[in-house]
């Protein structure tokens, strides 16, 4: 539900600024949110000044770097480092997106970090993911076939196969659902835009039998039809994916199931 | 093991359907379909009327056919307004009753209203 006014001990200070070593090139200012639940203080804004030839292209290289040899105490979340695990999901210059595929040199200027918007933090830029889960475990994404196992693989047409294309490479990195208004207000009711599109992944898919339950569980207020088409969704994805046209598709099939 | 941790998250953790949901949005895009054209015969109406007098006004609507088109669109603007007001109160205010109620006695206040003035008029 809509709050008015912000829960205590919410509003950013300005935090320390790290100088860069003298006769540094090239610097780069990252403004990096800091928060830890566990010290009772005020999330800050600390300032890091980095010289950017001192790293590689990528933002995830910028903080690794910054971990490493500027503030051992910044808390991210990383692992692959090529886009595909969706571990060091943040917001970045006001934009979610992911740190590892985003290069320090499509910014101007000062770079803000943030974590993903409108999630609890657990510390820094590591957001607790685990009602994003639960509504990832409540679309069972996982084949629900009537039909007893076969021999070898459930074999499809090239065309049944096609219809997963879009879907089946999301990688569950959360920046669709924390970019979405109706997520922020309602992400306790409203699956969001990450689920429903791993919901679609399963009923498009011509080897799933549980199509009309799959579409009975989703018939609800909350946790389909907050969808406004709003498409921040689709606007960030960093894969490409466009999630509000999944909901779409939801809806037109649901009257008919 | 997967499946049935999953299956005890989801049951555990999430919301259960209310199995509504469907029926309010395609009315959403009926109305909507149904105001255009409504909107646009209501336009195009007045444009005749345009000059003419509240005489020809009263006339136009002493037209069974004329005077259920302008009931039909009083009743659906009023019930697609209503429709809006309520997505906007469960985006905002989902969990308070009195604000569904406060929209729903704006909206029944302004198909009153409408459908009143129609009657006046029809009865003059």
């Amino acid at each position: 539900m809509v709050e008015l006014t912000l829960p205590k001990r919410s509003q950013i200070k300005t935090g320390k600024r790290y100088k860069a070593p003298s006769g540094a090139k090239n610097v780069r200012v990252y403004k990096i949110y800091r928060f830890d639940p566990e010290t009772g203080e005020n999330p800050r804004w600390d300032k890091y000044e980095v010289d950017s030839k001192a790293h590689g292209p990528m933002l995830l290289d910028s903080l690794i770097y910054i971990k490493n040899n500027v503030d051992s105490t910044l808390s991210f979340r990383r692992s692959c480092r090529e886009g595909i695990c969706g571990s060091c999901a943040m917001n970045i210059g006001g934009r979610n997106t992911l740190a590892c595929t985003k290069g320090h040199d499509e910014f101007s200027g000062e770079i803000t970090i943030a974590p993903l918007p409108h999630m609890p933090v657990v510390k820094d830029l590591v957001p607790d993911l685990s009602g994003f889960y639960a509504q990832y475990a409540s679309v069972e994404p996982y084949l629900q076939s009537t039909t007893p196992d076969p021999e070898k693989e459930r074999l499809q047409t090239p065309a049944s196969r096609d219809k997963l294309d879009g879907l089946y490479e999301c990688i569950l990195c959360a920046c669709c659902s924390t970019s979405c208004p109706s997520y922020w207000w309602n992400q306790d009711k409203y699956l969001g835009p990450a689920a429903l599109l791993q919901a679609y992944r399963w009923i498009a898919d011509s080897r799933d039998d549980k199509t009309k339950q799959r579409l009975e569980s989703l018939e609800d207020p909350f946790k389909l039809y907050r969808c406004h088409t709003i498409m921040n969704c689709a606007q960030v994805c960093p894969k490409g994916l466009n999630p509000a046209k999944a909901i779409a598709e939801i809806k037109k099939m649901m009257p008919a199931k | 093991m997967v499946d049935s941790y999953l299956r005890e998250r989801s049951s555990k953790d999430w919301k259960k359907s209310e199995k509504h949901g469907a029926a309010e949005w395609l009315a959403e895009r009926w109305t909507s379909i149904a105001l255009i054209v409504l909107t646009g015969w209501a336009l195009w109406s007045a444009y005749g009327l345009m000059g003419q007098g509240y005489d020809a006004a009263l006339a136009f609507l002493r037209l069974p056919l004329n005077a259920g088109l302008m009931a039909l669109t009083f009743v659906i603007t009023v019930w697609h307004t209503y429709m809006g007001l309520n997505a906007n109160v469960l985006d905002y205010f989902p969990n308070s009753r009195l604000i569904k109620l406060v929209s729903f006695i704006f909206c029944l206040l302004l198909l009153i209203a409408a459908l009143g003035g129609l009657f006046l008029a029809f009865k003059v």
